[in-house]
């Protein structure tokens, strides 16, 4: 027998010849992350994933049992990339949902769903209310709260070399002491061709009964290509590294990256579908394997 | 602490953004009959400018383009201000969904 000490700290036994299998990009891509922020910061000796381990398995398991207890909003991902552009006059019903596919059984199959009406009220406000459902593990769907989401937009479409836009939003949760949870933050988009990057870096912090001291981190991005209407590609990508000035290890964040395609159709006079969908895979251990995101929207003036 | 170090990153980028506005406004479309006058509008290559959109009908229009990744609703007896480039030489697709005669091109030569 020969011992292998390469993979995740664990020790694997092999018999005299068999060769490790090769790892994945996905996999190699985990390793890195997980050593990366403090490669550089520790003795040598240090240097290994295994001290990390705990922490790990710490982040994991509060991770995990906050899901299955439903006592934080990690159900609640909101798996859309805001731009910072309104359009006054519009009105929309919007629906979007995710699922998570996944080995680890309190995972797989968590789903998420989020039901909108909104309006352009101004060329520099959009104002929407969303009922938000989702269904953890071993429970069934169940309506987790309501959102009222405000973007502004700071500036005219392409007048400066960067368009921004800022995002205010509040929800209010069904669950018995549940906090209320605020998030703010700027959208910002850049526009080359026809190419469109967005990103959203986000602040969360919950008010009231069991709320969390610190403010939560997120971010959101998008890179589009202007194909056609009926159809555009972009890559996604979502995240989380924690409470700030407390980032918890890599492999305890949210990071999730995938492919997209966005599509509009003209219904009839002043009236557009749009519709989204993503796959999203998961770069930490924290994050599912794989989430499927679909989104759509009937808008009219 | 935060929130002063967000605000004057805000604030710097918004800064920096402010300077490189755009200038350079071309003659201005009209929207009259249902239709986009003229259809089609010559603009400078590889340059920004402001397109005005002047609607003179008694109905909203609106001036969309997915090859410029713009949208704007302009109500009657008003004007919009729509501020692209730098384009590449080609024509950009640009329609009103609420009139569907109402169509155009704006060509970058």
């Amino acid at each position: 027998m020969q011992r292998s000490n390469k993979t995740n700290g664990k020790r694997i036994f092999r018999t005299q010849g068999q060769r490790e299998p090769r790892p994945g990009a996905a996999l190699q891509a985990r390793r890195w992350l997980r050593t990366f922020p403090f490669r550089n910061r520790l003795p040598k000796a240090d240097r290994r994933v295994g001290v990390w381990g705990n922490w790990t398995t710490v982040g994991l398991a509060a991770m995990a049992t906050s899901m299955i207890c439903g006592a934080n909003n990690a159900l609640a991902i909101d798996y859309v990339v805001y731009s910072p552009l309104v359009v006054r006059g519009e009105k929309e019903v919007e629906y979007r949902s995710y699922y998570n596919l996944d080995n680890r059984p309190e995972i797989n199959g968590q789903q998420g769903y989020r039901l909108a009406v909104g309006a352009g009220l101004t060329d520099f406000w959009y104002s929407d209310i969303y009922g938000n459902f989702t269904k953890g593990y071993g429970g069934g769907l169940k309506a987790q709260g309501v959102e009222w989401e405000n973007r502004f937009q700071l500036a005219p479409q392409g007048k400066y070399w960067l368009d921004m836009g800022f995002l205010s939003e509040i929800e209010y949760r069904f669950q018995a002491n549940a906090p209320y949870e605020v998030s703010v933050g700027p959208l910002l988009e850049k526009q080359i061709g026809r190419t469109v990057t967005t990103l959203n870096l986000l602040l969360e912090k919950t008010f009231g009964n069991n709320a969390n001291s610190g403010v939560e981190f997120e971010y959101k991005a998008r890179l589009r290509y202007l194909l056609k209407r009926a159809l555009s590609p972009a890559v996604e990508a979502y995240g989380s590294p924690g409470y700030i000035g407390r980032f918890v290890p890599v492999e305890a964040q949210r990071h999730q990256i995938g492919p997209a395609l966005y599509g509009t159709m003209r219904t009839g006079p002043s009236q557009v579908f749009s519709y989204s969908g993503a796959a999203l895979f998961g770069l930490t251990k924290a994050s599912p394997d794989l989430t499927l995101v679909l989104r759509m929207e009937y808008e009219f003036y | 602490m935060l929130w002063k170090h967000s605000l004057r990153a805000f604030a710097a980028i918004w800064a920096l953004s402010a300077m490189l506005a755009v200038a350079d406004t071309q003659p201005p479309i009209l929207f009259k009959d249902g239709r986009f006058q003229p259809d089609v509008v010559k603009v400078p290559a590889n340059t920004r400018f402001t397109l005005v959109i002047k609607n003179l009908d008694s109905e909203p229009s609106e001036f969309e383009s997915f090859d410029l990744n713009r949208e704007k609703i302009i109500n009657p007896g008003k004007e919009a201000e729509i501020y692209l480039g730098p384009l590449k030489p080609g024509d950009y697709q640009f329609f009103d969904d609420f009139h569907p005669r109402a169509t155009g091109v704006i060509r970058a030569e």
